[in-house]
């Protein structure tokens, strides 16, 4: 005892004994919190730096920072074409952001307040549709009702003669294909509202005497309104910055949207990343605004806090007869969302070309498609470099989420608001803006890593790591700080509290953590597209490849792996966020 | 339980704690501790009571070393465990303090038994005691605190009444010199708060082990301590044996705070030594009064309700004074309520036993023979906010010193209900 008073005394009050006890006090946890400072300022700011400095820019091409100018701007918005692409940003993702809100909602409300047969294998199942990867989605929907070999469009002209109602080859095409992508993110957004929601605020609408459906109107969709607000910026934030749905579908209709622009700039020949770099520069200030306003909502979203946790369920409605329409509509969303597209790519990869089901074409059903993608060195270095970068991206993005969750949230260091807001900010970038930003800084700095798998890992880093520092926090704050102080005043010292308190009971969220942003970086394709090259392919861009260039049925055939791989994954995902009640 | 024949191995050698000149503000905030004087002596258990905001919680934790005071000394024995003059602070681990945390903290992913080994399994293996030695002392916690043979189960099965046996018995474990109790009854259910409270008194006896709690509930705070401090806005304005802190409240603070109060406004009419009458629109009543009270000053005074007395009058009766009627009563069980509306507007609470009742409408006097009204003086005192979780319109039965008292455990009706 007398040995660590003595430790812990500063000695006589010697005027440098206190600087050398406040050093050897505050080092190590104010380095820690340094370092996480200047990675996560090296991930964020140094994008946005060059990416705004790159589109004032010259020249690059050579490498380097030619002289200022607004030639890009100029150049971008002098462009005719410059009303028909704010036309179509905005038409498509503020249709598809619809599209999946109706989608969402409607089901959130059949699963979670009707008596629809088959809803709770609807709800256990509710997060498979969110793993299919958007090129492979964007492909199936194209197989299903393209114009003329679609299968779906083949079928309905066979039956009916009349030519499908719904080409994917045009605006009206991209925005339910995408819509329909988003919906599963919308369905758990709004039923995880209207379960939220403390049942007995309807109850007491309805014992003041309104009616089921008075009630609905004037108490639930009033205290859904900021959830339900909130996810219309997100849908349509999301719809601004993917490029799966312009790149395979716009692209070949020739209805170009910022993300599709900036690709058509940056893969031309020659490259021409200043006018990228203004596109990008532009799409960023949308989104940024978007975001802005979607966090605003979200804080104000507290107001409504209405959560009981009393575990109490809402009466559900009784539908009568109209429950087989519902069941009919959750079997025809599920249908639409994972079993069309997902067979359709099945079914066509053991065929040696594209066809529409037939008897006759059961007949030439074959494995050639597997055994030539397994045999192409290409897809084999995909599979291995999306692999390592999936794994090894989430295994740093957890462990450095969790360190910095823990500063943060527990450390008491001033400036840690700095942290999370920086990271924080991260958010805002939507992946092409982190292909081309990324272009930027490596074409710039010293660091030669250009051409390589390690810029793809930067850019794994730069889109997941607010996401690991979001999910490590949660699981933190849900370790309540009397838990650690109990095991300093049991004696322990900082770091067996570490780990044996705060780590046991945070590792099952971080696991569920890790498995999540495996199976999102698995299908990551709008900051790769810009960032690959011969050598450093992932499993995506050589979907996209492959595709593009016509050779589609190796395609088919990786899809379908793909596809099954990460079902497992998520089927483990699962497993493990049910244990913990952490969800995404 | 026979704590007392076997040698106990949670028995510890208490040391007193003494807190000089402790000083704690949080940014922005008033002082959670202000310049607070704090002596617990050997094996006693002291008691902080005030509402939530008054600093009690704040000191008990800068005591644990889990806040840091911005000035003062604390010592525990002759060790000094933080001291702004020598710039020391012992970090919580390294100051060998059991504490009870409110909401328990017991670890949801540790067993009972490593829930309650952790502390003798905390320092590195060199510094641990053997392996049966440990096996020996947590059995010997859990039996003191009732949990023999609930060692292998999970901590989380367990109730709510268990886990905070639990806690206690990881605090014991390492026989602390101190044990610091942090509202540890409060997430408990009335009647299993009555129980543990019997409990963690017969315990902290049989163990000699100094003391630290931290509650708002002025009963629990009667029934279980040696002493009492009661703190306002980061002060102590009182100290000392329950029965002291009950029958002679030092302020109206202390006089409203503990057990329940009749304030009736008045005038000093004479003064002699500590004892001083004073008028009051019901009639003239004498009291103790404590400050430099003149003459002329305007006072309140403060009649304890179990305190008072009830007789019937009849309608004729000449005396006005301390006269009125039964405007409506509230039966508790061992004792009834009476709300008097007396002569100038005063209302007075009465609590009589149940055979002593008068009914609502009947003449009654209010008999002040044994009433120790105490007087204060009316200005400079704010009043506080009613402690959080204590209903002030209801008080409690009167706890008596040495003796627990029996707190309705029941529902506790409204006087205006009846």
């Amino acid at each position: 005892m007398s040995d660590s008073t003595a430790a812990a005394s500063l000695g006589p009050g010697l005027v440098r004994g206190r600087a050398r006890e406040w050093l050897t006090r505050l080092r190590p946890r104010h380095a820690l919190f340094l370092l996480c400072l200047v990675v996560v300022a090296y991930i964020v700011v140094g994008p946005l730096f060059f990416l705004t400095v790159g589109s004032f820019s010259t020249d690059l091409g050579s490498g380097g920072l030619g002289q200022l100018t607004l030639d890009n701007y100029v150049r971008a918005y002098s462009d005719g074409r410059v009303v028909s692409l704010l036309m179509n940003s905005l038409l498509f993702s503020g249709g598809s952001a619809l599209v999946a809100l109706v989608v969402g909602t409607g089901l959130a409300w059949i699963t979670e307040r009707t008596d629809t047969p088959l809803r709770s294998l609807f709800l256990s199942m509710s997060l498979i549709p969110l793993i299919m990867p958007g090129v492979l989605f964007a492909i199936g929907w194209i197989l299903l009702i393209g114009p003329r070999a679609g299968i779906l469009s083949t079928w309905f002209r066979d039956l009916t003669g009349l030519s499908f109602p719904l080409n994917v080859f045009s605006l009206p095409g991209m925005i339910v294909v995408a819509g329909l992508h988003w919906a599963p993110l919308a369905y758990l957004i709004m039923s995880g509202a209207l379960r939220s929601q403390d049942p007995s605020l309807e109850e007491a609408a309805l014992m003041s005497g309104a009616g089921r459906f008075t009630a609905a109107r004037r108490i639930v969709m009033p205290l859904t309104t900021p959830a339900l607000m909130s996810l219309i910026l997100l849908l349509v934030v999301r719809g601004l910055e993917t490029f799966e749905v312009p790149g395979l579908i716009g692209l070949p209709a020739g209805i170009e949207v910022f993300s599709s622009r900036i690709y058509l700039a940056v893969s031309s020949l020659p490259s021409d990343f200043g006018l990228g770099g203004a596109y990008a520069i532009s799409l960023l200030v949308i989104t940024a605004i978007g975001v802005g306003l979607y966090s605003r909502l979200t804080r104000e979203t507290s107001k409504y806090a209405t959560i009981s946790g009393k575990g109490y369920r809402p009466s559900v409605i009784r539908l009568g007869r109209w429950r087989y329409l519902t069941t009919a509509i959750l079997v025809l969303y599920f249908g639409c969302v994972v079993v069309l597209p997902a067979l359709a790519i099945v079914w066509n990869s053991f065929l040696p070309f594209t066809q529409v089901p037939s008897w006759h074409s059961l007949s030439t059903l074959n494995l050639d498609n597997y055994r030539s993608a397994l045999g192409l060195d290409q897809i084999r270095r995909a599979v291995v470099n999306s692999v390592l970068l999936s794994v090894g991206s989430a295994s740093v993005v957890v462990i450095f989420g969790s360190v910095v969750s823990w500063l943060v949230v527990r450390s008491g260091i001033r400036g840690r608001g700095v942290l999370d807001q920086l990271a924080a900010t991260a958010l805002v970038f939507p992946g092409v803006v982190v292909g081309v930003a990324l272009i930027w800084v490596y074409l710039t700095i010293p660091v030669p890593i250009y051409g390589t798998i390690w810029i793809l890992f930067v850019a794994y880093l730069t889109r997941y790591m607010p996401y690991g520092i979001r999910f490590a926090m949660s699981s933190q704050v849900q370790v309540r700080a009397e838990l650690e102080e109990a095991a300093l005043m049991s004696g322990a010292s900082a770091a067996t509290t570490f780990r044996r308190v705060v780590l046991p009971l945070m590792f099952p969220a971080l696991a569920a953590a890790w498995v999540y942003v495996v199976v999102v970086s698995m299908s990551e394709f709008s900051s790769v597209v810009f960032l690959w090259s011969p050598g450093s392919e992932v499993l995506s861009v050589v979907l996209f490849d492959f595709w593009v260039n016509g050779e589609s049925g190796p395609a088919y055939a990786l899809g379908s792996m793909l596809v099954l791989a990460l079902t497992v994954l998520t089927a483990v995902y699962q497993r493990v966020s049910r244990s913990t009640g952490i969800k995404i | 339980m026979s704590s007392s024949a076997t040698p106990n191995s949670l028995e510890s050698e208490g040391a007193p704690l003494r807190i000089t000149d402790l000083t704690k503000a949080f940014p922005g905030g008033p002082l959670a501790a202000d310049h607070l004087d704090l002596e617990v002596e050997d094996g006693a258990l002291f008691t902080l009571l005030g509402p939530s905001g008054s600093g009690k919680t704040t000191t008990l934790r800068c005591v644990a070393g889990l806040e840091t005071p911005d000035s003062g000394t604390i010592a525990v024995g002759d060790r000094e465990v933080y001291s702004s003059s020598r710039r020391l602070d012992v970090p919580p681990n390294k100051r060998g303090i059991g504490m009870v945390f409110q909401s328990y903290a017991i670890w949801p992913h540790m067993t009972v038994f490593e829930n309650a080994a952790f502390p003798l399994t905390a320092p590195p293996r060199r510094r641990r005691l053997d392996r049966h030695e440990i096996r020996r002392r947590v059995e010997d916690a859990l039996s003191q605190v009732q949990l023999s043979g609930l060692g292998e189960r999970s901590a989380t099965k367990l109730s709510g009444g268990q886990q905070q046996r639990l806690a206690l018995a990881r605090a014991l474990v390492m026989r602390p010199r101190l044990l610091l109790l942090d509202e540890p009854l409060s997430n408990l259910d009335a009647k299993l708060r009555d129980d543990m409270r019997l409990e963690l008194k017969r315990l902290q006896n049989d163990l000699g082990v100094t003391t630290l709690y931290v509650t708002h509930d002025q009963v629990e705070a009667l029934a279980i301590s040696d002493r009492i401090g009661v703190m306002d806005s980061g002060r102590l304005v009182q100290v000392g044996t329950p029965d002291e802190i009950y029958l002679t409240p030092a302020t109206r603070f202390v006089a409203e705070f503990i057990g329940a109060s009749n304030f009736v406004p008045g005038e000093v009419l004479g003064v002699e030594g500590s004892t001083c009458v004073v008028r009051t629109a019901a009639g003239s009543v004498t009291g103790e009064c404590l400050a430099s009270v003149s003459i002329g000053d305007s006072v309140v005074v403060s009649l304890r309700p179990e305190m008072l007395g009830l007789t019937e009058v009849s309608g004729t009766d000449a005396d006005p004074t301390w006269s009125g009627a039964v405007r409506t009563r509230a039966y508790l069980g061992e004792a009834v309520d009476h709300l008097v509306d007396l002569a100038g507007g005063v209302e007075c609470r009465v609590r009589t036993g149940p055979g002593l009742a008068c009914a609502p409408g009947v003449s009654v006097r209010v008999n002040l023979d044994r009433a120790r009204a105490r007087v204060f003086p009316t200005i400079s005192e704010t009043t506080p906010e009613p402690p959080d979780g204590s209903d002030r319109s209801t008080p409690p039965v009167a706890p008596l010193q040495a003796e627990p008292p029996t707190a309705p455990a029941g529902p506790r009706p409204d006087l205006r209900a009846v």
